[in-house]
């Protein structure tokens, strides 16, 4: 494979965050071969990652609300959630898997009606999501449920290194965004929500607000795009290079390790998902709680859960355990 | 802006405390791009340095990679990727496997969020992460080949669907330019 397929593999990772790999991927080679994408391509790469965010974290909340039996909020926030979809496909033709991050910049221009019709349609979302956060949060059951529920205290969120919201909101105040700063990022003005409860609550209103931010930076995006080109070849990219691509993805960082190969081919390519983090922090928010919030507690780290589908049943009697894969029978199973 | 309170540190003074902690167990500190360090540690020395730099100096754990990536001195490499997001450091920890002792010492039992990444390097690459507390497998299904790692070009499996241009080890352990530009058509 040479380096310029390797995209659209990256980019079929996630389902929810293709954007995130391709960009994390694209990052890793560029630096390894001294790169940098063209002005215009950095402001849409960002505005790509964000709408990302935004669906990413608009899909969670519904489903989060869902799970404690609040299903009106999984209805409001994914009627929002469809305008996003609707966003992006007026600006990359996908409602998912856009395709846009390629090394080198991005795969397809935005026309000037396109970003205006963009411009007026998240200045709409953006009031009416405004509107909702305030009636969802504010309301008293909700935060009754969801608080001190499937708590992970600072300490454990560092020995874990748990990523994105779940370390934010146990008080780690980390956001590859900021921290290490890439494509448009410095140009735009954004906070970084952190809470330091610990608890689904905590969790829930970090990417509450994250979302409400991202909003901002797609508007500022979409305000100060600046004309020139979306991409430039890569002439040329050294072989045996070690690089290290991070991007804040929705669920946290994501950690594309790669070193360069000869001959427009990539030696070694690992990436490193953020619930591949946080998951195993997972069992310590679960210790004490009652099995009718496991599904909630274990829905707030937001896992992308594709590849550990096998299960393990533990008899708590004898010790013994047993795995099921794919093609075992679940005669053990009780 | 920062983790915590305390002197804030940059990547060079991170380096500089490694160096005071362990004399002679930091081999060679080299920059990569943008500023990404690539520390070289003696392999004996893996799990103390990264309990230190994560625990003590509280660096986030961002990766761990095992590679084939054979060099001049006949070995392969484990990588432990640690980041201060406050510093906007990223350090690269490099220790060498040598091929014929394919095993480093597991820093799980210090840092337990090593425990998914050492396990997989075992399973995917065969170098045996030695005092693993737990080295089950990780991703492979349950009827893989104990002999076949997916991810290394050195796999030993007698069923292995042998490619032209796999070495065996059993054959020429040869790392000349030659052997290597043949390994990556693979």
């Amino acid at each position: 494979m040479s380096y310029e397929t390797i995209p659209f593999i990256a980019e079929r990772i996630c389902g929810i965050c293709g954007s995130v790999h391709g960009e994390a991927y694209s990052q890793a080679l560029e630096r390894a071969a001294g790169f940098e994408a063209p002005e215009r391509a950095k402001w849409i790469r960002a505005m790509m990652l964000e709408i990302e965010r935004i669906h990413s974290h608009l899909l969670w909340l519904g489903v989060a609300t869902h799970m404690v039996g609040f299903d009106s909020g999984l209805m409001q926030f994914w009627r929002v959630r469809e305008r996003i979809m609707f966003l992006a496909e007026v600006l990359t033709g996908n409602r998912k898997q856009y395709g846009m991050i390629v090394p080198g910049g991005v795969r397809r221009d935005i026309r000037e009606d396109k970003r205006e019709k963009a411009l007026r349609e998240v200045s709409e979302i953006l009031a009416e999501y405004q509107e909702l956060l305030d009636a969802a949060l504010g309301l008293g059951t909700l935060q009754t449920r969801l608080r001190g529920v499937g708590y992970l205290s600072n300490e454990d969120a560092r020995r874990y290194s748990v990523m994105g919201p779940v370390a934010r909101a146990s008080g780690v105040n980390i956001d590859a965004r900021r921290d290490y700063p890439y494509e448009a990022y410095p140009h735009f003005d954004f906070e970084t929500p952190v809470q330091t409860g610990g608890d689904v609550l905590a969790r829930t209103v970090v990417r509450a607000y994250d979302t409400l931010e991202s909003m901002k930076i797609v508007k500022q995006a979409l305000e100060t795009l600046p004309d020139g080109p979306v991409h430039t070849p890569i002439d040329y990219i050294p072989p045996d290079v070690t690089s290290v691509g991070l991007v804040e993805g929705p669920r946290g960082t994501d950690v594309h390790y790669l070193i360069t190969g000869g001959e427009d081919t990539v030696y070694r390519w690992r990436v490193r998902a953020p619930t591949y983090a946080n998951l195993p922090a997972t069992p310590l928010m679960l210790v004490g709680e009652t099995l009718a919030d496991a599904t909630v507690v274990i829905g707030s780290v937001d896992p992308c859960i594709s590849c550990t589908e096998r299960m393990m049943v533990v008899d708590d009697r004898t010790g013994e355990e047993r795995v099921i894969s794919s093609q075992g029978s679940p005669e053990g199973i009780r | 802006m920062r983790l915590t309170g305390g002197e804030l540190k940059t990547d060079k003074n991170i380096v500089d405390e490694l160096k005071n902690r362990f004399p002679g167990g930091i081999l060679k500190v080299g920059e990569l791009r943008e500023g990404q360090l690539l520390v070289e540690l003696r392999r004996e020395d893996l799990p103390r340095v990264m309990e230190y730099a994560h625990n003590t100096l509280e660096g986030q754990f961002l990766t761990m990679v095992g590679a084939d990536y054979v060099d001049s001195l006949n070995r392969f490499i484990v990588d432990y990727v640690l980041g201060w997001y406050g510093q906007g450091a990223v350090i690269i920890f490099r220790a060498g496997v040598p091929r014929g002792d394919e095993s480093f010492p597991a820093s799980t039992p210090l840092i337990p969020v090593a425990d998914w990444y050492e396990r997989e390097v075992k399973e995917t690459l065969g170098l045996n992460p030695v005092g693993h507390p737990n080295p089950r497998k990780l991703l492979t299904s349950d009827d893989w080949p104990e002999d076949i790692f997916p991810t290394s070009r050195y796999t030993s499996g007698s069923t292995s669907t042998a490619r032209g241009s796999r070495p065996r080890t059993s054959g020429s352990a040869s790392t000349t330019g030659g052997s290597r530009r043949s390994r990556r058509r693979g």
